[in-house]
């Protein structure tokens, strides 16, 4: 499904945190989108999950209203991987990631052979599975961020938005987790991903997105996008873009 | 509900039908199981007959309802709230129960003794008191308590001083009925218990999962699609209604609420709510101690209360140990 923002502004109290931003999220595609801290990024991620509502503009999903969806349906279209998320005690892997199964769930139904393969499937992409039976809350937190990332899977949603889903990774996990969010783009969903590395952002992204102070800045293809300009004018700092031989995305390398 | 879990409520069952048959042969006079088995059929005595059918079941009846149904009260209360300590006990509801019934008995037009059921109603409105000052549910489940322990001493300061102003002979009688007793319950006092049982449990079920859900944090539930305000509300409703009508059976009896579900959480060996569980955990607990209460010190009987608050004092402490054993 196709996820859209028209004129979106958002605030929270008298500060704007999203000023007037439109941007068409479609099928098949993974963005990714950077910026400096606290830039908006999170929270215009929130808004297009519903999990703030707009204070102008609209959030659409197709070419409805998100707010006019039910829970549900919400859910059933819609997953959100929060950044860093509290894992209560005592939930074992398996557990958790069942929770993802929710929205396709009936009031009693409890879980079916469907759910299993489902869930099965979502920790074999997620290299989970060995730890199905372990409680989350002993887990590292590499292994954990893993475990949520199998729930949102496990929600097979059309929209996938995560927001710094390798922030706790190492180099290797990290390159199999964007690669598998860049498969299941281009399987057909719609994958929004929140990310501070650039390199890393270059690489996957088919289209990047620079905030910076609720504004975006630029939106294009990375190796349009990022240049020594744009750097310089969103994080304030000089660096230098390579675009090594053989490779398709550029390398930016800030100065001292 | 997986296997253990469905277990886990047979054994529970089991042990209540067995308490429940002791509850009926022990005391002053002592049957054996022949005798329960004519009362049962109408062909004992005069005397067994009276005190098996018309004392002892319906006394056990009403025990393991208003246990029962702290159980589920405190269950929900915890799950909601996401906070192991969160009892209805703790959040004034019982003491805003004690107060309506205290004030009707000392100031009714006619002052009487025994309208227990009004304790229900004190309850929901300790309730909405709560609800008006944390303004809506608030985000994590740390303001409601904070409010709710404000407005159980508020509560307890109104209950001392009703009480120091009150007749003697109705102060006494409020004050056994604060310990939580037993002594002449049956199915009258029980029967608004059950009604609300069999109305919530059903209710309570459904909400099951999602309140799991809502343990992960609001904003995972809300993405999942859990309508996380409906859901906080009706969890707290059904705790508060449930945790009147239990409490207005035999009083307020401590530890009942707090002890059925962690009991539950540590036999089930999971973290998610359990309905029936600590319905049944509940049940089983005061049907336990009021049966104690009545031969521990026979032929004085001690209160249920203070066998609850015994037992549920231990309880505690050893449950606060082992766990800490656990996390380390």
């Amino acid at each position: 499904m196709k996820l859209s923002t028209h004129n979106l502004i958002l605030r929270y109290g008298s500060l704007t945190a999203v000023e007037r931003i439109s941007v068409c999220f479609e099928p098949g595609e993974l963005t990714i989108m950077v910026g400096p801290n606290g830039c908006g990024k999170s929270t215009f991620l929130r808004a297009c999950a519903g999990l703030k509502t707009p204070d102008e503009g609209e959030v659409k999903l197709d070419d409805q209203l998100l707010e006019q969806f039910s829970a549900r349906n919400r859910a059933q279209q819609i997953a959100l991987l929060p950044q860093s998320p509290i894992t209560p005690a005592g939930l074992t892997v398996r557990g958790l990631i069942h929770y993802g199964r929710h929205p396709h769930q009936g009031l009693f139904q409890r879980r079916s052979r469907s759910d299993d393969v489902i869930i099965e499937e979502a920790m074999r992409d997620t290299d989970i599975v060995e730890l199905a039976e372990r409680r989350v809350d002993q887990l590292s937190g590499g292994q954990r961020q893993r475990c949520w990332l199998a729930m949102i899977l496990a929600q097979q949603a059309s929209v996938i938005l995560l927001d710094e889903p390798t922030s706790m990774l190492d180099i290797g996990h990290q390159c199999e987790i964007l690669s598998l969010a860049r498969q299941l783009a281009h399987a057909g969903k719609t994958v929004v991903i929140v990310l501070h590395d650039l390199l890393a952002a270059a690489r996957y992204a088919d289209r990047l997105l620079a905030f910076k102070e609720g504004h975006l800045m630029a939106c294009g293809r990375p190796s349009m996008v990022l240049t020594p300009e744009l750097i310089r004018a969103t994080y304030g700092i000089d660096a230098k873009i390579f675009h090594p031989e053989g490779e398709s995305a550029p390398v930016v390398i800030p100065q001292m | 509900m997986n296997r253990r879990r469905l277990w886990i409520c047979l054994i529970l069952v089991g042990l209540t039908v067995a308490t429940g048959v002791a509850a009926l042969c022990a005391g002053e006079l002592s049957f054996t199981l022949v005798d329960i088995w004519k009362a049962a059929m109408g062909t004992a005595g005069k005397v067994p007959d009276l005190i098996l059918s018309r004392i002892r079941f319906p006394r056990a009846v009403a025990a393991w309802t208003a246990g029962a149904a702290l159980g589920l009260g405190g269950a929900l209360m915890q799950a909601v709230t996401r906070n192991r300590l969160a009892s209805p006990d703790i959040l004034g509801v019982n003491d805003g129960a004690m107060f309506l019934v205290i004030a009707m008995t000392l100031f009714s037009v006619v002052p009487r003794v025994g309208n227990w059921q009004i304790a229900t109603l004190g309850a929901l409105g300790a309730f909405g008191l709560l609800l008006l000052f944390t303004k809506g549910l608030g985000k994590n489940g740390y303001r409601i308590l904070v409010v709710g322990i404000g407005i159980s001493h508020l509560f307890r300061a109104l209950n001392e001083l009703l009480l120091s102003r009150g007749q003697i002979q109705h102060a006494t009688e409020v004050y056994v009925w604060s310990l939580g007793s037993f002594v002449g319950r049956g199915y009258a006092s029980a029967f608004p218990a059950w009604l609300g049982l069999m109305c919530c449990v059903p209710v309570a079920l459904a909400i099951a999962r999602q309140l799991n859900i809502l343990g992960l944090s609001e904003e995972v539930a809300y993405t999942l699609g859990v309508p996380v305000p409906r859901v906080k509300f009706m969890a707290l409703a059904l705790a508060v209604l449930v945790t009147g009508l239990g409490l207005s059976v035999g009083g307020p009896l401590a530890f009942i609420a707090l002890a059925s579900p962690v009991l539950m959480y540590r036999l089930n060996r999971s973290r998610d709510l359990s309905v029936m569980g600590s319905l049944l955990a509940g049940g089983l607990l005061v049907l336990a101690g009021d049966t104690l209460g009545r031969i521990l010190l026979a032929p004085v009987e001690l209160p249920v209360g203070i066998v609850c608050r015994i037992l549920g004092g231990v309880f505690l402490l050893v449950l606060l140990s082992s766990s800490a054993q656990e996390n380390e």
